[in-house]
């Protein structure tokens, strides 16, 4: 099977968390000698190419930074220049399937974007093949290549599992994505542990020339 | 940059009057939204009609810049920042565009992705799930009025969801021609 892949963060690709994910996804779905490309939305002189891939391409995989509990404006855009694919008699509907990562790390908080996708592809003439969800991504290239490549490794198996059954079961997903959300135990070590977790945030950031608190309020002069 | 530093007006008899303000990615001359803002002027004081329609407004870049860098400010330099001012100041917001593929526009996705900066990279439980921490002490509660191929249930649905994050309400989305609705809900709060 070839694949398509297309990128749809906003986010230069150097930079980019979904495009390590793609990296790694990509990983297991060759492994049995399936082949792949994959293109950038963040490229935008390369648009022309990237529509060209959409409908040239009978298995397509958008990749997607969750934004605002959807998908990002840049992808929208995107969409709006696609017609609705047209077939010839007897050809089998383009199948789109969809990689949805988001910083928080509860699978619950991609439900709403989930959503969004499931109906997507009707929109466009095309099948749909499920949606592969997963939180806590935001650190991936903060982290640098080590840590980084840590938390992107297990979408080298669902490269394997997609490739294999052409599709992101439900259940799969969802034990993928786990947890759906916080145990009351968990909730309670989170708010413990938090003022650490804070003071590395605050710490890694101002390494990085940071150049006010955190939590500055730069509009303030403006709301009396 | 014209901004006015009042957050609310002082009505007739004294009291603070809420501030509502349109933000709209329809035309100024588009028929359907003149007829909704008309309908909503007759219920509600409409202190700002912003038409995002020839202002230069790009999407956000997802570097993270306006949380980690320069807290809550965002690094592009375009006509975005008299907006964000401007939903800073008012209370209620009505958000007025064109629906695609059952959601809201690219325009009006542009203009929601570029809110980030009123969030902090701290984040909290909130309603049994994690959620970033205001960066102000609040956030306008808002609504949403859409013509054209929109799906009104997922819609609220969303915007209920990205009202919990931003720590305001939702008072729901409707078809353009129903603006009266939005008021009723207004009213009801
Ligand atoms: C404008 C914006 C909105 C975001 N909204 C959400 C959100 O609603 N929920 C969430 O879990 N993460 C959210 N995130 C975090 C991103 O989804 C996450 O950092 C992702 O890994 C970014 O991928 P990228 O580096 O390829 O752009 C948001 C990030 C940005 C820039």
């Amino acid at each position: 099977m070839h694949l398509a892949m297309i990128s749809c963060t906003p986010r230069n690709v150097k930079m980019s968390n979904t495009a390590k994910i793609i990296e790694s996804f990509k990983t297991g779905f060759e492994k049995g000698g399936n082949t792949t490309e994959a293109h950038y939305l963040s490229q935008k002189n390369k648009w022309g190419n990237i529509r060209d891939a959409f409908n040239g391409n009978e298995h397509i995989l958008f990749a997607i930074p969750l934004f605002f509990e959807c998908v990002p404006g840049i992808m929208l855009e995107f969409l709006e220049t696609l017609e609705p694919k047209e077939y010839p008699d007897g050809m089998a509907k383009t199948k789109i399937g969809f990689i949805l990562q988001g910083g928080l790390a509860e699978a619950s908080q991609l439900r709403c974007g989930e959503q969004y996708l499931e109906r997507l592809p009707g929109y466009l003439n095309c099948q749909y093949s499920g949606t592969l969800i997963k939180g806590n991504m935001s650190m991936v290239s903060m982290l640098g290549d080590k840590s980084g490549e840590k938390l992107v490794a297990p979408f080298m198996d669902m490269g394997e599992y997609y490739a294999e059954h052409g599709a992101f079961s439900k259940e799969r997903v969802s034990d993928f994505a786990k947890p759906e959300y916080f145990s009351k135990g968990f909730i309670l070590l989170y708010k413990l542990l938090n003022p650490m977790q804070r003071l590395f945030i605050s710490l890694l950031t101002k390494k990085r020339g940071r150049t006010d608190s955190l939590k500055a309020k730069p509009y303030q002069k403006y709301l009396v | 940059m014209v901004v006015s530093s009042m957050r609310k007006s002082i009505g007739a008899n004294g009291g603070s009057v809420l501030k509502y303000i349109i933000i709209n990615t329809l035309l100024e001359n588009n028929i359907e939204s003149r007829g909704a803002i008309s309908d909503l002027s007759r219920s509600i004081a409409i202190s700002d009609v912003i038409y995002t329609e020839g202002m230069k407004i790009h999407g956000c870049i997802g570097c993270n810049g306006c949380w980690m860098k320069t807290p809550g400010v965002c690094r592009i330099k375009d006509d975005y920042e008299q907006i964000l001012i401007k939903i800073l100041q008012s209370d209620r917001i009505i958000f007025i565009t064109e629906a695609k593929f059952g959601f809201v526009s690219w325009k009006m996705k542009n203009l929601i992705d570029r809110l980030l900066p009123i969030g902090v990279i701290y984040s909290e439980f909130k309603n049994g799930r994690t959620r970033h921490c205001a960066r102000y002490k609040k956030c306008a509660d808002m609504g949403l009025l859409f013509t054209g191929d929109g799906d009104a249930v997922y819609l609220s649905a969303w915007m209920k969801q990205i009202s919990l994050n931003l720590c305001a309400k939702s008072f729901g989305v409707f078809e353009i021609s129903d603006g009266k609705e939005l008021c009723d809900a207004f009213s009801h709060d």
